[in-house]
């Protein structure tokens, strides 16, 4: 109701302009990341205007409206300033759309004076002798008349043209005057140099100079945002380099600079997407870059259309040292199944690379990748784990079945490596122990066989362990392997008993090809398996 | 001399008689008003309906109070030199909103010039300064956006939002 009052509207026309304006609003400000609310909220936190300063204000703005150029010795030199700067902004604007108002006028009139010129042949030269038609043209100018408006339309025209081009000068002058004020009063020098200098250079055909030209650009940027338009030409540029420091200037700009970037990967052609892929890669960007940045980016880029982009992509995000957040893994994961081998690759190096527990799940999958290289790389990565975890246990003794003999012998090392890098035989964890116990079992490799029955032999004694020693012992086909079952079996059972429930490994003994025991997560109780009936 | 005295006493006698209908003298009256006898009441007027909204967008533009001040001045200069020469609304907020915003950018880039010839630009590799522009950078959002409404949205949308009428 007040705002219908303020301005003299019906309050449903306020209403309707209001909802209208705030649909607008909300629609613009999302486009530009921000929502409405917070906008709105971040309005609202602005306190009130000093009542000191309200007061000041209304004495100076009264005095300045009586005395202009004669009450400036009271006023606030500053705000002055400012007041004067702004007023000359407006006199410009003002003169432009004068400009524009009066080449409007211009054809106008001249389209006026052409359409008169033009409508005077239609009139006969001598007067109709119809009456009837005479008293139908009364009200219409006579020939002479016409010509005389087309006339004087023309001199209006003339003149027109003439107070246009006066005016034009004076917005030319105006402006030579503003622009030094603007640009040339306070250059801003890089290296003793100007910006047009700079400029200059970016077009040079050695990309070392264009380089040092965007780089100079860059540091000019953060004082004058009008060289920003170049540094995102130069990404584009076929000079490595050239467009690296482009991309490491733009990114130093702040969110600014980095919305541009993002824009180019996104819409850039694929060799520009490539060169800002390229660039963000770890050794060339400003210290200072936040992973959080850089990350999503590259993360991004891994669903590029272009396959050289990707595998870039995926490099990059292989080589970033610091612990990526977890929101990345899915993207990671999804990169597991490229169609293109390298990234793949290096998408399980990135994996790798996360040392979080959220990327091992990720790592198992790509486990069971089609491609041996991915099934390898993440062995290999699952390998450098600081900690095993029963799940990747069974992942990889499931892994060291794999078609490919690569494969399997990673699978193995890393299994026995990671056992016996637990600290003491307690600390290893049960489920361990049933992945060791299932190389035993099932391992081809007669080398592991004896290898498992050693360590097997390490562990307490269960009813698995002596089970697993005494099977290996009666029935491999290997005779090392049984002797080996058979020394650890004895050794296991010198020990004291701490398996409490189960039986002692004689009495289990007839139950051959029972097979479970191997298998990780299964209980010591439920040992039997499919073969116990 | 006489006779504008006499304009001004009538002013405020109606002013003290209260608005005939329902609330107010509108800002065109009151910038007619100032235009006319330099009225300081008036003006005064203008800067308490106004005041908050050309403070906030003067605060979010510039991060220094000091800044802020020049501008929020500056800003009602303007308005007091512009009095008799323009054509006016009924209401100005949105003039006020646009030449606050215009004043404040215009403080902020001299500010950043300023600074730029202050420290050598040579020297400084990766400036510092990013970050101060970085963060005021989000505010000044939302007055842009209500720069670009057309007058018929902006209008509502700054007394409403802006200046908290109902």
């Amino acid at each position: 109701m007040e705002a219908a009052r303020a301005l003299g509207w019906p309050a449903g026309t306020v209403a309707a302009r209001l909802a209208r304006a705030r649909t607008l609003l909300k629609k613009r400000l999302e486009r530009r990341g921000v929502t409405l609310a917070t906008a709105l909220a971040a309005a609202a936190v602005a306190d009130q205007a000093p009542a000191a300063l309200m007061q000041t204000t209304i004495k100076a703005a009264t005095l300045f409206a009586v005395g202009g150029a004669a009450a400036a010795g009271v006023l606030p030199a500053s705000a002055l300033v400012l007041t004067k700067g702004v007023l000359r902004a407006m006199f410009i604007t003002r003169l432009k759309i004068a400009t524009v108002v009066l080449l409007t006028l211009c054809t106008l009139a001249a389209g006026a004076g052409m359409a008169g010129w033009r409508a005077r042949p239609a009139i006969p030269p001598d007067p109709d002798p119809q009456p009837g038609i005479q008293a139908a043209r009364a009200d219409e100018p006579p020939a002479e008349d016409l010509k005389q408006r087309v006339e004087r339309l023309q001199r209006e025209n003339e003149r027109l043209n003439r107070e246009l081009h006066d005016l034009r000068d004076k917005v030319t002058r105006l402006e030579h005057k503003v622009a030094p004020a603007r640009e040339g009063g306070e250059t801003v020098v890089y290296e003793g140099k100007p910006t047009a200098y700079w400029r200059r250079q970016l077009k040079d055909r050695s990309p070392k100079y264009r380089a040092a030209a965007v780089e100079a650009l860059g540091a000019i940027a953060p004082v004058d945002r009008s060289v920003v338009p170049a540094l995102v030409k130069a990404l584009s540029d076929p000079g490595y380099a050239v467009s690296g420091t482009a991309v490491s200037a733009l990114l130093a700009l702040g969110e600014d600079g980095q919305h541009l970037v993002f824009y180019a990967l996104r819409s850039g052609s694929p060799a520009t997407r490539l060169h800002v892929v390229n660039a963000l890669d770890h050794e060339r960007l400003p210290p200072r870059l936040p992973v959080r940045v850089q990350i999503p980016a590259l993360v991004r880029a891994l669903a590029d259309k272009d396959a050289d982009v990707r595998a870039a992509a995926a490099r990059a995000l292989a080589g970033i040292r610091p612990i990526m957040p977890a929101v990345e893994v899915p993207a990671l994961t999804g990169a597991l199944n490229d169609p293109v081998v390298g990234v793949r690759l290096n998408a399980v190096q990135a994996l790798q690379r996360f040392g979080s527990p959220e990327a091992t799940p990720a790592l198992l999958e790509a486990l069971r990748n089609d491609n041996v290289e991915v099934r390898l790389a993440a062995v290999t990565a699952l390998y450098s784990l600081p900690m095993m975890r029963p799940s990747v246990y069974t992942a990889l003794v499931l892994a060291t079945q794999d078609k490919s003999p690569g494969v399997r012998e990673m699978a193995r090392s890393t299994v026995l490596t990671h056992t016996v890098r637990a600290s003491t035989p307690l600390a290893r964890p049960t489920v361990a122990r049933l992945a060791i116990i299932g190389l035993l079992k099932h391992d081809k490799n007669p080398a592991v066989r004896v290898a498992a029955a050693r360590l097997v032999g390490s562990f307490p004694l269960t009813s698995e362990t002596a089970l697993a020693l005494h099977q290996a012992a009666q029935d491999d086909s290997d005779p090392q392997v049984r002797k080996a079952a058979e020394e650890a079996y004895k050794h296991l059972t010198s020990q004291p008993k701490t398996d409490e429930g189960a039986d002692t490994p004689a009495q289990r003994a007839p139950m051959r090809g029972g097979f479970g025991g191997g298998r990780a997560g299964r209980g010591g109780r439920r040992l039997g398996g499919p073969g116990s009936g | 001399m006489a006779a504008r005295s006499m304009v001004a006493v009538l002013h405020y006698l109606r002013r003290l008689a209260g608005p005939p209908a329902g609330e107010t003298t509108t800002d065109r009256q009151l910038l007619e008003q100032f235009a006319r006898s330099h009225d300081e009441a008036a003006f005064a007027e203008l800067v308490q309906r106004h005041a908050g909204l050309v403070w906030s967008v003067c605060r979010r533009t510039l991060t220094q109070a000091e800044d802020a001040e020049d501008a929020f001045q500056a800003t009602f200069f303007v308005l007091a030199r512009k009095a008799g020469r323009l054509r006016w609304e009924t209401n100005v907020a949105a003039w006020l909103h646009a030449v606050a915003l215009r004043t404040a950018l215009k403080a902020r880039t001299a500010n950043a010039r300023r600074q730029a010839r202050e420290r050598h630009v040579g020297e400084m590799r990766r400036p510092e300064a990013n970050q101060a522009p970085a963060a005021c950078e989000v505010k000044p959002v939302l007055d842009e956006e209500v720069q670009r409404l057309p007058w018929k949205y902006r209008a509502p949308v700054l007394l409403h939002y802006f200046e908290g009428k109902t």
